[in-house]
């Protein structure tokens, strides 16, 4: 972990991938991650169930000679949206990041368990692979500004090796 | 080359983009709880003061048949009746058709009742004269109904311009689909004005709030303000993303 004036960050050495760490969150291990970062527990609904937002990176290197589409990437997250009839895609845009040959912006209304939840996922076709880095947190939270699934993803920076 | 099928109109201006209206369906509102006759809600109070417990709130679960409320029933009732705040969103149809959402919140639940929706109706035409349904929630669960019953989805929002113009352009085409838009309408402003559009308001008692809204099918939502100049209105695009979390705001701010 380097640190920076203004945050410190984690950069996954698989793919390149810087994200920020702001306060109170931690990189945690996640199976089939090649990053992954845990909030701190908050309550998320009236019953005192508590939730730890989070944020991993999975990638998928491209096969030799070929490139995924960003279209494609999109098209696939969408359809993976709504398998779930308990989940609502709500938002699809196109999110510039530097480096990244084309991107996109998912958010998703879901549940996990009985919890209300808020997925967003940051999709990125880069040189050498299909990114994506996804934002979990409890609807339930978002009212509070220490929050910070934003900060994360507005932080995301790709290196030269992804 | 991909095989994504790529909207028709953002391709003809270079901008190569899904095409989210062939991806993905649209997706019925599907309401939870129980149905119950509306004017039996306005009954429910610590005690029935009925002759007769009506059948309806017994097979709801709501009453027993000896008229003392049930335990779920008792909930929604201080909901219904006494809540700290409340939540609404009216829609109506081309065709005159009207339903609404409301959540009334106290203490971090919500009773929220609602009609179906004239946002996201069934496919093969909707019913709008039912009883509605109505359900307890956790307060966390609001923003997500509301999502579904307006029928929020990911839409290309386009900026469009005049961003201001007289009020009777948008009301002639709430009349009337054929009415013309504005004449120095840009092509954006054109191609949302040929979508089919369904208006909806929000209010919440939580603040001053009144929302003034339209779904539109290919370009999402867009927002209808009042401008400066009386008579006129700002039309301007409300991305779903922004949308949803204004949608999150109002129900946190009725809740505390």
């Amino acid at each position: 972990m380097t640190t920076t004036t203004a945050m410190p960050t984690v950069t996954c050495p698989t793919t390149g991938v810087t994200l920020p760490v702001p306060p109170g969150w931690e990189q945690v291990d996640a199976p089939g991650c090649t990053l992954a970062l845990a909030g701190p527990p908050r309550q998320a609904a009236r019953n005192g169930t508590e939730m730890r937002a989070s944020v991993v990176v999975t990638a998928h290197p491209h096969a030799d000679g070929t490139s995924t589409d960003v279209h494609a990437l999109g098209h696939a997250a969408l359809a993976a949206a709504t398998l779930d009839p308990g989940s609502l895609p709500i938002a699809y845009d196109v999110l510039p990041l530097p480096r990244a040959l084309g991107s996109r912006r998912l958010i998703v209304s879901a549940t996990q368990g009985t919890l209300p939840v808020e997925i967003t996922q940051v999709l990125a076709v880069t040189d050498r692979h299909a990114l994506s880095i996804t934002a979990t947190r409890p609807v339930g939270d978002l009212g509070d500004p220490s929050a910070t699934t934003s900060t994360v993803l507005g932080g995301i920076e790709l290196g030269e090796g992804a | 080359m991909s095989e994504v099928p790529l909207d028709t109109y953002l391709l003809e201006v270079d901008e190569p983009v899904e095409d989210l209206v062939e991806i993905l369906p649209e997706r019925p509102f599907a309401p939870s709880g129980v149905q119950v006759p509306a004017e039996l809600l306005d009954q429910l109070g610590p005690t029935l003061r009925l002759r007769r417990t009506p059948p309806a709130l017994v097979e709801a679960g709501l009453a027993q048949r000896s008229g003392a409320l049930t335990p779920i029933g008792q909930h929604l009732s201080r909901l219904h009746r006494s809540p700290d705040h409340r939540l609404r969103v009216d829609a109506t149809t081309a065709d005159g058709q009207a339903g609404h959402l409301e959540a009334s919140f106290r203490e971090g639940y919500a009773a929220v009742l609602a009609t179906p929706s004239p946002l996201a109706p069934q496919p093969r035409g909707q019913r709008y004269d039912v009883d509605p349904f109505v359900d307890v929630v956790d307060a966390a669960q609001v923003p997500g109904v509301l999502a579904a019953w307006i029928g929020l989805r990911p839409a290309w929002s386009l900026a469009t311009e005049p961003a201001t113009f007289p009020r009777h352009y948008l009301d002639d085409r709430l009349r009337s689909p054929t009415a013309p838009p504005p004449p120095d309408a840009d092509p954006h402003l054109r191609h949302v004005w040929n979508q089919t559009w369904t208006r909806w308001t929000l209010r919440v008692t939580a603040g001053p709030t009144v929302r003034e809204m339209l779904r539109t099918t290919r370009t999402g939502m867009v927002e209808v303000r009042p401008a400066e100049t009386p008579g006129d209105i700002h039309l301007d695009a409300a991305h779903s993303s922004v949308v949803w979390a204004e949608l999150i705001r109002c129900a946190h701010a009725c809740t505390l």
